[in-house]
């Protein structure tokens, strides 16, 4: 994992799985309800997805009985290796919520053959975006969690 | 929850701006004077002292008055509420993958 002065996060994880099968976890319903979505006992998204370029996957995410919306929407999409979406915080009927405290920000998933395994490269972008480093800012990456979750929890 | 998200709002509108990112970035160093601040632009000192009191606003940074000056600062608690937003989105993606691990594993 690193954060680095343009307020990317990066991380890269090595998959047990064929490209094509990862591709399909990141495209099925079914399959995004058993993993997309936030940790710490938020039960799992139910989520209406529109696979193409301009169409959007939108999820409820409930959380200590709050319910979150989130809506991605996909920018760019090449079949069976990279897939951009832009991330807005949003309300049941998909209209996007942003303002300077729900940040747009932009999610790339990259996937990459790796002796039968897949790497999947995934970098979030403009989480806090115009944040420029400073010193202490730098430090900070290493402290942690913190008030994300009840801002998510309760948009 | 009200006053956390308004005083985020804050803290993003007021990093929004490349002058007041810059300011920050120095005070970030060591502290300085206001007058020492402005005489780093090309704006007047009362465009100096708006920007200051937006940042000090959003706790992002502290003034003291020391002798004649008033003494600007790098409040850093502020920030580190910042941070912990990318620090999150960290964790929100390492338990993300886990979960898409343990997926594929259990697809034939």
């Amino acid at each position: 994992m690193t954060a680095d002065t343009e307020n990317r996060l990066t991380i890269v994880r090595v998959l047990g799985a064929p490209r094509e099968k990862v591709w399909r976890a990141l495209r099925e319903p079914e399959a995004l309800a058993q993993w997309w979505g936030l940790p710490d006992g938020a039960a799992m998204p139910t989520c209406t997805i529109d696979f193409r370029v301009g169409g959007a996957l939108h999820c409820r995410i409930l959380h200590d009985g709050a319910e979150i919306w989130f809506k991605w929407i996909y920018r760019e999409i090449v079949e069976g290796e990279w897939l951009v979406m832009e991330q807005h915080f949003s309300d049941a009927a998909g209209r996007e919520l942003d303002s300077a405290a729900r940040p747009v920000s932009t999610i790339t998933l990259r996937l990459e053959d790796m002796d039968g395994k897949t790497k999947l490269t995934v970098t979030q972008a403009g989480m806090a975006s115009g944040v420029h480093p400073v010193e202490a800012y730098k430090q900070g990456w290493s402290e942690s969690l913190g008030r994300l979750a009840e801002s998510l929890a309760h948009p | 929850m009200v006053e956390y998200h308004a005083q985020l709002d804050r803290v993003f509108g007021s990093l929004s701006d490349a002058t007041r990112r810059d300011i920050l970035r120095r005070v970030a160093r060591r502290e300085m004077s206001v007058g020492e601040i402005a005489s780093s632009y090309d704006i007047s000192l009362a465009a100096v002292s708006k920007h200051l009191a937006v940042l000090e606003k959003a706790r992002l940074v502290t003034k003291r008055r020391e002798g004649k000056l008033q003494v600007v600062g790098l409040a850093p608690a502020a920030l580190s509420d910042a941070a912990k937003h990318l620090e999150r989105t960290r964790a929100i993606w390492e338990s993300r993958l886990d979960r898409l691990e343990k997926y594929l594993e259990k697809q034939p």
